[in-house]
């Protein structure tokens, strides 16, 4: 398949056929080889519309469950000028595959279709959200470029992962950022992150020790500290969560709005602990940065 | 709205009627006088007659290993008559040996080539000007009845004036109060990158009668600290490759810059207006502008060619104030919707349906787009018309649409050549050095190249060429082409096509301009003429506007030729004037020259050879 690219990418159409066509495939592979038929097919340098287009159909119907099937009938059939009817394959192509490589593309379509209808509202919607896809894509291909160039630089990596963590795909981000602190463990912000991604997973005991991990590296991170006491009350370790809270509320984090949750936490802490006048402090000192919640 | 209701009915029809005037014979242009234009040049095919008829320019465009991004990317062109003789002259933009000249001088002067009768060219004095020339643009800025240029370049945007003896004199630098600007031999600072113009384009915005200046630029290259190897710094650069081949930096990672709106005073003066006219359009990488009234509302709007960036409709309110509407019109991206290296422009009406339709350029791998008018925006036909086969592997540059086999139908014509030289290594899927080419894209609707006859065809040698004009330099009737290449001589098409009658009109506004706006500007930029031939089933009607900016950074002739196949009579023309006149005029015979000013129809006519 690689040595079939190749041969694509250079011109050689007829040669990369040939080969895909004698490939022998187990059934594993045999819906990726339809829709690589397909794509080359539907490749600008190679198609005939109409070729293509019976090409992409096929790939449709024999490989249902990979996403570029769908784009391909999809794109086939919008080449040809018919969006009416490419429209609902790249709708479920996007609605099935949020985040795959076609998906802006296939958003953009979606965005010429209602034009063409004169929906207006439903075109900007379409567009828009193609273009906030695009923007991702872009900026994953060029973190994906940097991290190549650098595998052990951290900060790609790092990048990568909040991409990921932006669109709420917490494995794949996971996935980097396990990644990154194996190839730089003294990394901080990646044991942070890893720790805010195990978290959200529900991974209590996982996202504990990675914010151990970064707070042992770089103990002036708040939001981790802050977390990690949150975690810590939640395990029922008082103690502990106490300690990071007054760490909290002391020293550059004492008077950030951002933190004043913080002080809520330690008043309760210290009221059940019987320091009522502790307590009382704290409160006041949440209530002045703006809180509203009761004791 | 200048459009017969039988235009679209007609077209299918016309097909049949066209199909057997391919042998009809027109008249043989005649032979050169001097140079080796020989008698047994072939037919069918645009002959690269530069050499023999005196074009003899050799473009310079920085380094041959192309390490920085201003090497790539070449000269434009412009077809204007510059004595008033009626016959084409040629201005060539020209470059530097390396970016480090750019700094040090001494800087290249406009090259001038005076038609001295049939299309021979001899050298005559430049304008004397000192940088990199780049784009070029043609009309009657101060009104006088007789064409002048503008010319950008990498640092530099200057209006020229042309006197009573034809010659280009400096008017006006519109960057000489920008201390970036790029004067070769003067000493200048690290981190002041000059502004880089690329295609300018002189039009009435506002339809006071005097010509306005869209002036398209690049992006910041600093010619002391160019970014080489790698855009960002430390762990976040990105190293500059293009299929794992080392290349310069750019455009993607470079800062853009935004274009700019010149207001004419319509006596050669020009006041910045980029905000007014532009409000907040966000800056781009232009390479190609290409004025045309998209919505025929009566108006210019613009097409703007972005380089790695959204193409852009700007649409004219009528009052010069532009609005992008890209998007909505379907032309800023490809049909997957990403956007592609816009390069150069093309205008015509491919499918005689009473509605411009658009052609732009676009990196390898990228085809030549073909966008075709429709009631709501444009519908792409590129793949219906076979273009992503035919132009896939080519980068092209300057696009025209064009008749130059007489048939009826526009052929689309554009230069090619690639930026990198890597592309001649293994597995690249491209060819530094690329052919220009030339489709047929009527009767079918489908492209279908036209082969070089022989080595003599402008189509046939690999070169990389970057710029061209349309004009009849040899005044046969026939639109002929010039292209500059890069780093190279140019070449001269001439039309040797058979067949087809032909109906050359050139268009004047009035001497006396009206004392209220609309008016129609002197040289008639902005007109719209449609031409009816044909009778009954067999009737048709093809769209014409006098615009000169098309292509890439070029200027073409602002004379408009027919094409009318095996139709020796044409029924009549319909001029819409800026003004908002609208003339009709009656028939006549083919294969003529006409002059038509407005309100007093044609005031000359001339058989042509």
């Amino acid at each position: 398949m690689a040595r079939a690219r190749a041969l694509a990418a250079t011109g050689d159409a007829a040669g990369a056929r040939a080969l895909v066509d004698g490939a022998e495939v187990d059934e594993a592979t045999r819906d990726a080889l339809v829709c690589a038929r397909a794509r080359g097919s539907t490749s600008p340098r190679t198609a005939s519309t109409r070729w293509s287009r019976r090409s992409a159909s096929r790939a449709a119907c024999a490989a249902p469950e990979r996403a570029e099937a769908w784009w391909l009938c999809g794109a086939a059939l919008a080449r040809r000028g018919e969006l009416a009817a490419a429209a609902p394959l790249l709708r479920r192509l996007v609605t099935a595959w949020p985040l795959d490589a076609d998906a802006p593309a296939a958003w953009h379509l979606l965005a010429q279709e209602a034009l063409a209808r004169r929906d207006v509202e439903a075109a900007k919607a379409c567009r828009d959200r193609g273009r906030e896809l695009a923007t991702w894509h872009g900026y994953y291909r060029t973190r994906r470029l940097q991290v190549r160039a650098a595998p052990d630089e951290p900060l790609p990596r790092l990048g990568l992962a909040q991409l990921w963590l932006s669109v709420d795909a917490l494995e794949p981000a996971r996935a980097e950022l396990l990644e990154l602190v194996r190839r730089a463990p003294d990394f901080a912000r990646g044991w942070a992150l890893l720790g805010e991604v195990e978290r959200k997973l529900e991974h209590r005991d996982a996202a504990l020790v990675a914010y151990d991990a970064a707070l042992a590296r770089d103990e002036t991170l708040a939001d981790v500290r802050f977390n990690r006491a949150l975690l810590r009350l939640a395990a029922g370790d008082a103690a502990a969560a106490r300690t990071d809270l007054e760490r909290l509320v002391q020293g550059a984090t004492a008077n950030e709005p951002r933190y004043a949750l913080a002080h809520l936490h330690l008043a309760r802490l210290l009221k059940a602990a019987g320091e009522d006048d502790a307590a009382a402090a704290r409160y006041a000192a949440y209530r002045a940065l703006g809180g509203t919640e009761a004791l | 709205m200048l459009r017969p209701p039988h235009l679209a009915r007609v077209a299918c029809a016309c097909v049949l009627a066209l199909a057997s005037c391919a042998e009809e014979l027109a008249p043989v242009p005649p032979p050169v006088a001097r140079g080796a234009a020989p008698a047994t040049a072939p037919r069918d095919d645009l002959v690269d007659e530069a050499a023999a008829r005196g074009l003899d320019y050799v473009n310079r465009s920085g380094d041959a290993a192309k390490t920085d991004i201003l090497a790539a990317n070449g000269a434009g062109v412009a077809l204007l008559d510059l004595e008033g003789d009626g016959d084409l002259d040629v201005v060539f933009a020209q470059g530097l040996a390396s970016l480090a000249q750019a700094v040090t001088g001494p800087g290249a002067d406009l090259e001038v080539f005076r038609n001295v009768g049939g299309g021979r060219f001899e050298r005559a004095p430049g304008p004397g000007l000192s940088g990199w020339w780049t784009g070029l643009a043609t009309g009657d800025v101060d009104g006088d009845g007789d064409a002048d240029l503008v010319a950008g370049g990498y640092g530099a945007l200057v209006v020229l004036l042309q006197d009573a003896d034809g010659a280009l004199h400096l008017a006006r630098d519109l960057c000489a109060d920008e201390p970036a600007r790029l004067v070769p031999g003067a000493e200048r600072a690290v981190g002041a990158p000059p502004p880089w113009v690329t295609s300018v384009a002189l039009f009435d915005a506002d339809r006071d009668g005097a010509l306005d200046l869209y002036a398209g630029l690049y992006l910041d290259l600093d010619p002391l600290a160019p970014v080489l190897h790698e855009v960002g710094e430390g762990p976040l650069a990105v190293p500059c490759r293009w299929k794992e081949h080392e290349v310069y930096c750019g455009p993607r990672g470079l800062v853009p810059q935004p274009d700019r709106f010149y207001a004419g005073d319509g006596a050669g003066g020009f006041v910045e207006r980029t905000r007014a006219a532009l409000g907040a359009l966000p800056a781009g990488y232009t390479l190609a502008v290409l004025p045309s009234d998209v919505d025929d509302d009566g108006d210019v709007d613009v097409l703007v060619a972005n380089d790695s960036s959204e193409n852009r409709l700007l649409v004219n309110d009528g009052a010069g104030h532009f609005e992008d509407r890209g998007y909505e019109a379907g032309i800023a991206l490809s049909m997957e919707g990403n956007p592609e290296a816009g390069m150069g422009i093309a205008c015509g009406d491919v499918d005689r349906d009473g509605r411009f339709d658009y052609a732009v350029t676009n990196f390898s791998d990228e085809p030549t787009a073909l966008y075709l008018g429709s009631e709501l925006g444009f519908e792409n036909a590129t793949f219906r018309y076979a273009l992503g086969r035919e132009t896939r592997a080519l980068l092209s540059w300057s696009a025209h649409l064009v008749d130059f086999d007489g048939d009826g139908w526009l052929e689309l014509f554009t230069t090619n050549g690639h930026v990198y030289p890597q592309a001649d290594l293994p597995l690249s899927g491209t060819s530094y050095g690329q052919p220009d080419t030339l489709w047929r894209l009527g009767p079918e609707p489908r492209a279908v190249p036209v082969a070089p006859r022989d080595a003599r065809s402008l189509l046939a040698p690999a070169t990389g060429s970057r710029g061209a004009a349309i004009g009849d330099v040899d005044g046969d009737g026939r639109p002929d082409v010039v292209v500059a290449r890069l780093d190279g001589p140019c070449a001269l098409g001439i039309d040797r096509f058979r067949g087809g009658h032909r109906l050359v009109l050139h268009l004047a506004g009035p001497e006396a301009p009206s004392p209220h706006a609309p008016r129609t500007p002197r040289d008639a930029s902005g007109a719209r003429v449609v031409l009816v031939a044909g009778q009954g089933a067999g009737e048709f009607g093809q769209l014409r506007e006098v615009q000169t900016a098309q292509g890439y950074q070029s200027a073409s002739s602002p004379a408009l030729c027919f094409g009318l196949g095996d139709e020796a009579r044409y029924a009549k023309l319909v001029v819409r004037w800026p003004s908002g006149a609208v003339e009709e005029l009656d028939g006549g015979a083919a294969d003529r020259a006409l002059w038509i000013e407005e309100g007093r129809g044609v005031v000359r006519a001339e058989a042509l050879p």
